[in-house]
């Protein structure tokens, strides 16, 4: 059995993180591991992130997910569009001029590494080089320890009436934001999403459970959604008065759907069982960094058991609820301000069995 | 061969109330296979609309609904929109933010944005408080609120809270109403981006490299000049929520009869109960916009 131990830096941020608040010094420094090296290295791979059209947007390049990890050596493209927008304006003149010689555009780059303790630190690279409709960074590698990465570029030129200095992104007011997976090894998180109308689980920093460490389990609104299909519900409440381009108009009212989620859970192969309760985690990280507002997950934070062995078994106990706001003008309302309807009550399972999760070998 | 779609809605970047996201997720959720966010004049929403499709498995189009008009100046001026549907492909690189249509809808962004804070400029002091002027003042033109959702700014009592009493969110909502119309019509200052007849907008979508299909052509008074319109279209839109079924039957016929494309969708704003179109489009209708032949087994409803 190989002992690992955390550096106390990466252990301190670990109770910061929302998804992993709680987590112990004493409870990590005894972690028992697996002999495969799969509790504190992430097989990571190379990526690209491209800002364009109001989104930055992350994809893989080496067959990855939708994630970036420690170690991933990343390149950012930038949209020339989006750079001469940010300064020209409405000078249709000096866009005319910048987008016919982009070289008066001088774009930096700074690369933003937020710690697991929540320190930073700045890496500023080499103004871009345009080349057709985008510009593209030098690549760098994601320093280990990062929970999360934003990007500025700052945009120069000297090519209109005055030279003008903007913030590219601040313009744009895209959010540049990304998490990053594998600060808090041997803590993992495993996240059960969908995939369209497939039902997905994985463990983002990969391998499996680690014994004796916390696992954070995720389950993204889409996929309740999903557990529950939405689009069944009922969820007017009343009409309100509203208006449109036309003129004035009575709406439906719609109450907000909330979940309550419980989970069985198992981490001896389904002999023994245990229970638990997901909180909402609004902004998780495991929506990524351009989740639109309103998105949630419900995550619970889990100790596995030093004696944790075979898998970890789950399922999980999924209601909807229609909450009726207290105050507010609704129209021939249906249900009582503040009232909280139960319109479904299901369990999530792996068909007939539950989901399960490999618990890494000690 | 029928494609379950729906390929004309709005979201909160035009005059329609949802997020891209949220426009996409619930097309998923009731089954649909390829759909495309249709805002007015713009594409704010697409790439995020693209990028939540990608994660749900359904085709996503590149669209944006043109404002033209037929009589522009006269006293029969009316507004005519042209529906343009770009291949799925021009998402790949920055295709999509060098478009003319793309460009155009920056532009309409900002003069956007000016009309607004203008006619906020007029009211007092008190009502500029209460809707946030100072707020909307600093914010960029991509990310100002559009039509619906400054609407929702001044009669929507959640969105801005207490500060306005009724009486003033109805003399307020008069007031800006009168203006918004003025953004589009000949009695603006967007000629160039709005005086377009139809055909001249069916033209500038396929030099921009997309299908060009004619809106909802049973919502326009001059009937002679959208049938005259029609014959230049290359496609229709026959089912959306506009039409009755004999009209959709009746569009369906002419259609097929030209041997055009039609489409159809929802044209959906959120500001009623969603009406699931009745029927798909034609297979060979989203392959002419995808410019290529479509794997079946994705996309047969």
């Amino acid at each position: 059995m190989i002992k690992v131990r955390i550096l106390p830096r990466l252990l301190g941020a670990a109770v910061v993180l929302p998804t992993l608040a709680g987590c112990s010094q004493e409870a990590e420094d005894d972690v028992a591991a697996a002999s495969d090296g799969e509790l504190v290295e992430i097989k990571a791979g190379t990526g690209e992130i491209t800002v364009r059209g109001y989104l930055a947007e992350y994809r893989s390049t080496s067959n990855g997910d939708e994630f970036i990890r420690v170690g991933e050596k990343l390149q950012v493209n930038l949209a020339l569009s989006m750079a001469i927008d940010a300064l020209a304006g409405g000078d249709a003149a000096l866009a005319s001029a910048l987008r016919a010689d982009p070289s008066k555009i001088e774009a930096t780059p700074k690369i933003t590494f937020v710690r697991a303790d929540d320190t930073k630190s700045e890496l500023v690279l080499a103004k871009i080089a345009w080349s057709g409709a985008a510009g593209t960074t030098a690549s760098f590698t994601v320093p280990p320890g990062t929970k999360r990465l934003s990007i500025d570029f700052e945009g120069k030129t000297t090519a209109g009436a005055a030279p003008k200095t903007v913030m590219i992104f601040g313009y744009h007011q895209v959010r540049a934001n990304f998490p990053v997976f594998g600060a808090f090894l041997p803590n993992k998180l495993a996240l059960f999403d969908t995939l369209g109308a497939d039902r997905r689980m994985r463990i983002l920093e990969g391998g499996g459970v680690v014994p004796g460490a916390k696992i954070s389990v995720d389950v993204t609104d889409w996929r309740l959604d999903t557990i529950v299909d939405k689009s069944t519900l009922d969820l007017r409440i009343g009409q309100q008065q509203s208006g449109n381009r036309f003129g004035p108009a009575i709406v439906d009212a719609l109450g907000a759907l909330e979940y309550e989620v419980d989970a069985a859970v198992s981490f001896d192969d389904g002999a023994t069982w245990g229970s638990a309760k997901f909180e909402k985690a609004p902004g998780s990280d495991v929506l990524g960094g351009s989740a639109p507002p309103g998105r949630f997950v419900l995550a619970s934070l889990l100790d596995v058991p030093r004696e944790a062995r075979g898998n970890m078994k789950i399922a999980f106990h999924v209601k909807a609820f229609l909450r009726v706001p207290e105050q507010g003008n609704i129209l021939n309302p249906r249900y009582a301000p503040g009232a909280r309807i139960l319109l479904k009550d299901v369990w999530d399972k792996d068909g007939d069995k539950d989901y399960a999760l490999r618990v890494a070998n000690r | 061969m029928f494609v379950a779609t729906d390929l004309h809605g709005h979201t909160l970047h035009s005059d329609g109330r949802a997020t891209p996201e949220e426009y996409v997720e619930f097309r998923r959720s009731i089954g649909m296979k390829a759909i495309a966010i249709a805002d007015h004049d713009l594409m704010a929403g697409v790439r995020a609309g693209a990028l939540a499709a990608e994660r749900t498995g359904m085709l996503f189009l590149p669209a944006l609904e043109v404002t033209a008009h037929i009589n522009y100046g006269e006293s029969s001026e009316e507004q005519f929109h042209v529906l343009a549907y770009y291949p799925h492909a021009v998402l790949e690189g920055y295709q999509l933010e060098e478009k003319v249509l793309y460009r155009r809808g920056v532009t309409v962004q900002r003069r956007w944005k000016e009309l607004v804070l203008a006619w906020m400029s007029e009211q007092t002091a008190e009502d500029r408080e209460a809707l946030g002027f100072a707020e909307l003042e600093a914010m960029p033109p991509g990310l100002f609120p559009a039509l619906q959702s400054t609407i929702l700014r001044i009669v929507d009592r959640s969105a801005t809270g207490p500060a306005l009493t009724e009486e003033r969110r109805v003399a307020l909502f008069e007031s800006f109403r009168e203006r918004h119309i003025t953004f589009w019509s000949s009695q603006g200052p967007n000629r160039d981006l709005f005086g377009w007849t139809p055909e001249e907008a069916m033209e500038a979508i396929r030099n921009d490299g997309a299908t060009d299909v004619v809106a909802h052509p049973t919502r326009y008074r001059d009937k002679d000049r959208t049938a005259k319109a029609l014959d230049e279209a290359s496609g229709i839109e026959v089912y959306t929520s506009r039409h009755k079924a004999e009209v959709a039957q009746k569009f369906r016929e002419l259609a097929e009869a030209k041997r055009k494309h039609w489409t159809s969708s929802s044209d959906d704003h959120q500001n009623a109960p969603y009406a699931r179109p009745p029927c798909g489009t034609p297979l060979r209708t989203i392959e002419r916009i995808c410019r290529k032949t479509m794997q079946l087994d994705m996309l047969i409803a």
